[in-house]
């Protein structure tokens, strides 16, 4: 039973992170219809810099969002404004083109960060992260609750933005129906721009929550890249709630079924349970 | 978007995935064919003979690049060393090694390559244990010594005579000085229950069918035994299982970012066994750099160390200071050892026939940095492993008590 509770609690905090490293993926593919897979380098990228505000400035890691946050806006919005575009007129499949162009983009960014922060894998450490809670007969650290807020909160906000402001109830009409959206005098540059912008954005921020979880180094964004693409694949693309969901669902499909089967066979047990839930959707649509 | 299209992107994905591995490593160097061995006899005017060329491959780029270029290092000090001394046979030393990219079939390739097209007098050892398990076939089938960590004990199973682990790196050797130090124990002290989790890979295999043979020995109960896939998503599950299971000997055979993990979920749910085995990851001097205190007191092992009370390991370190700013590095010891025995071998058999050079190497007794070794018919060494534990913050040997620097941490803090 203890084994249980405590399944489901990581299953849970670890969901939190990866539905926050999947929603500005899922976001900029239904608005833009750009298959982003650099996403999860910019990811990694991100947690460096958490890493190195902790470990040289002695900063607690969330200052770093000060950096990470304008500058990947800005970064996503430059990226909109020359490939996206740049591909929206030259192809006729955008979603193929990007995915190609941006996974050029991942491998330079991966050999960049080996280049310039080394192979060496690192551990975002502070002191909350030796510290941890016992909550009955369950325990959480100091940097799963960390990472948890951080998440919950990110998410909020982008849920927000999206259903709360005009900008965002404008992203959403653009996914919706581009030639529409165009013809209401919704400004589709800016849309698309403010997209990839928060976009990326999001990736900066859960490559924090992600350092607080998990050492990292510069070639495991190849392995989020996989965790994006399933919890989009399960919670719909462009679905901010399906995306809480599908996070949540694999983390807990991860750690859960841990405690039944044995912990080899967990990734086996997700993607079948991936396949099922493929199916069972195609059949009700 | 439909079903198929989704599964379509997804597929791709999958596919470009598999792609950048290969992309990872294709920064190419390429062979340098601009000096040949002219005579790999060994015989005749030393000077009209040119010098000694001793090939090989190592990962100097991709993910295996760091313990490569320390390899290298240990090569290539070992070659300035002795053509400061003379050389070999009295001619001149000289290296070809190529860089395989951290790529297995690359390095095979390249092997053939040095052999057949750039004719070298000798052999060494490539790194990591899969190349050289791979490579070690190769030789055999040219009939050239070489001398290498091997691939575990698999690879020396398959009848090679040309092939040395000299020193090895065992999988199935790997815990033997930490059970070691528990059969020294009284047995009223001894962990009585043990939990243990494997990354599902040939070199956890190999450890864990070992400590399982150990544990058996030693009359230790194994409560938990779990396998697990990398990347490991989350190491509370598996911690709590052994904690629930009243373990009080926790061994993770894996590798550095899960064994952080499985350090973190052991402080998290406040799980105090009497000993914490952790199989690769404490070793590499990112576990203290990046754990601090959370890394200490973690037991390993290891076939080569700083520490050791041989001959030429002070001058080793001495050297490693202003190189590296530190004591030599474990895998810069190992590739001079291998350097050591390759040149006793060719001096032992006062020649580079490559058969002279393996039955001398399997009659004789070897001085190296890693101690001094005989070779039984598979090119193994007599079995042994140092226990080693992480105090305050830096691996040091614990056991056998001949060699240790200081008394193990025990039980567990």
């Amino acid at each position: 039973m203890v084994e249980l509770m405590q399944a489901i609690l990581s299953g849970f905090l670890i969901g939190l992170a990866y539905a926050l490293l999947s929603v500005g993926f899922s976001l900029n593919w239904g608005a833009v219809g750009g298959i982003n897979v650099s996403h999860s380098a910019w990811a990694v990228f991100g947690a460096y810099i958490a890493y190195f505000v902790t470990s040289q400035l002695n900063l607690n890691p969330l200052l770093s969002l000060v950096i990470i946050i304008p500058l990947f806006f800005l970064i996503g919005v430059v990226l909109n404004k020359t490939l996206f575009m740049f591909l929206a007129k030259r192809s006729k499949n955008i979603g193929f083109s990007s995915m190609v162009l941006t996974f050029g983009l991942a491998v330079a960014l991966e050999n960049i960060m080996m280049w310039v922060f080394t192979a060496d894998p690192r551990v975002l450490k502070s002191d909350f992260s030796l510290t941890s809670y016992n909550l009955g007969s369950v325990y959480i650290s100091g940097g799963q609750i960390l990472a948890a807020l951080l998440s919950i909160f990110s998410l909020g906000l982008i849920f927000y933005f999206l259903y709360h402001t005009y900008t965002g109830k404008a992203v959403r009409a653009y996914e919706q129906e581009q030639a529409g959206a165009a013809l209401t005098g919704i400004n589709t540059g800016k849309v698309t721009s403010v997209t990839t912008g928060i976009s990326l954005a999001s990736a900066g921020v859960a490559g924090v929550a992600l350092s607080l979880l998990f050492p990292f180094e510069p070639t495991i964004h190849m392995t989020w890249l996989i965790n994006i693409f399933l919890v989009v694949l399960l919670g719909g693309v462009g679905n901010i709630l399906g995306t809480l969901i599908g996070g949540l669902a694999v983390g807990m499909i991860i750690t859960v079924s841990g405690v039944w089967v044995p912990y080899s066979l967990v990734n086996l047990v997700m993607f079948v349970i991936l396949i099922l839930i493929l199916i069972i959707r195609k059949r009700e649509t | 978007m439909s079903l198929s299209k989704k599964l379509s992107f997804f597929l791709l994905a999958v596919f470009l995935l598999m792609v950048v591995s290969a992309c990872n490593s294709t920064t190419s160097t390429q062979p340098n064919t601009d000096e040949q061995s002219e005579n790999p006899s060994g015989t005749g005017n030393t000077e009209e003979q040119g010098p000694i060329v001793i090939g090989g491959t190592l990962p100097l780029t991709g993910p295996f690049a760091e313990t490569g270029l320390y390899v290298k290092d240990g090569y290539e000090y070992w070659v300035q060393q002795i053509n400061d001394n003379g050389g070999l046979l009295g001619r001149q030393v000289e290296l070809k090694i190529l860089d395989d990219q951290s790529d297995q079939a690359k390095a095979v390739s390249l092997l053939e390559n040095i052999i057949s097209q750039e004719n070298v007098d000798l052999l060494i050892g490539g790194y990591p244990g899969s190349t050289a398990a791979t490579q070690m076939g190769l030789a055999e089938q040219h009939q050239m010594v070489y001398i290498s960590m091997g691939g575990h004990m698999t690879s020396f199973n398959q009848g090679f005579t040309y092939s040395f682990g000299a020193p090895p790196l065992m999988g199935e050797w790997w815990y033997d000085g930490v059970f070691d130090y528990f059969a020294s124990l009284p047995e009223a002290d001894r962990p009585m229950k043990a939990a243990m989790i494997t990354v599902n890979d040939p070199v956890g295999n190999a450890v864990r069918t070992s400590s399982l043979e150990k544990l058996e020995e030693l009359g230790i109960e194994v409560a938990v035994d779990e396998y697990y896939e990398l990347p490991l998503n989350s190491a509370e599950p598996l911690v709590i299982k052994a904690k629930e299971a009243g373990a009080d000997l926790f061994i993770a055979n894996g590798y550095f970012g899960d064994g952080v993990q499985t350090i973190r979920a052991i402080k998290a749910v406040d799980y105090n066994p009497k000993a914490v085995l952790q199989g690769i990851g404490s070793l590499i001097p990112s576990w203290q750099a990046e754990l601090g205190e959370e890394g200490n007191n973690v037991f390993s092992s290891t076939a080569m160390h700083p520490d050791l009370p041989f001959n030429g390991v002070e001058e080793l370190n001495e050297y490693s200071a202003t190189k590296y700013g530190g004591d030599a590095p474990p895998y810069f010891m190992f590739g001079y050892a291998w350097m050591q025995v390759l040149g006793q071998g060719v001096e032992g058999a006062g020649s580079l026939d490559q058969q002279a050079i393996r039955d001398w190497l399997k009659s004789n007794e070897v001085d190296t940095v890693g101690g001094k070794f005989t070779f039984d018919e598979k090119g193994l060494p007599p079995e042994y492993s140092y226990a080693t534990q992480v105090i305050d913050g830096r691996p040091v040997i614990v056991w056998p008590a001949d060699v240790a620097t200081e008394e193990p941490v025990y039980p567990y803090e």
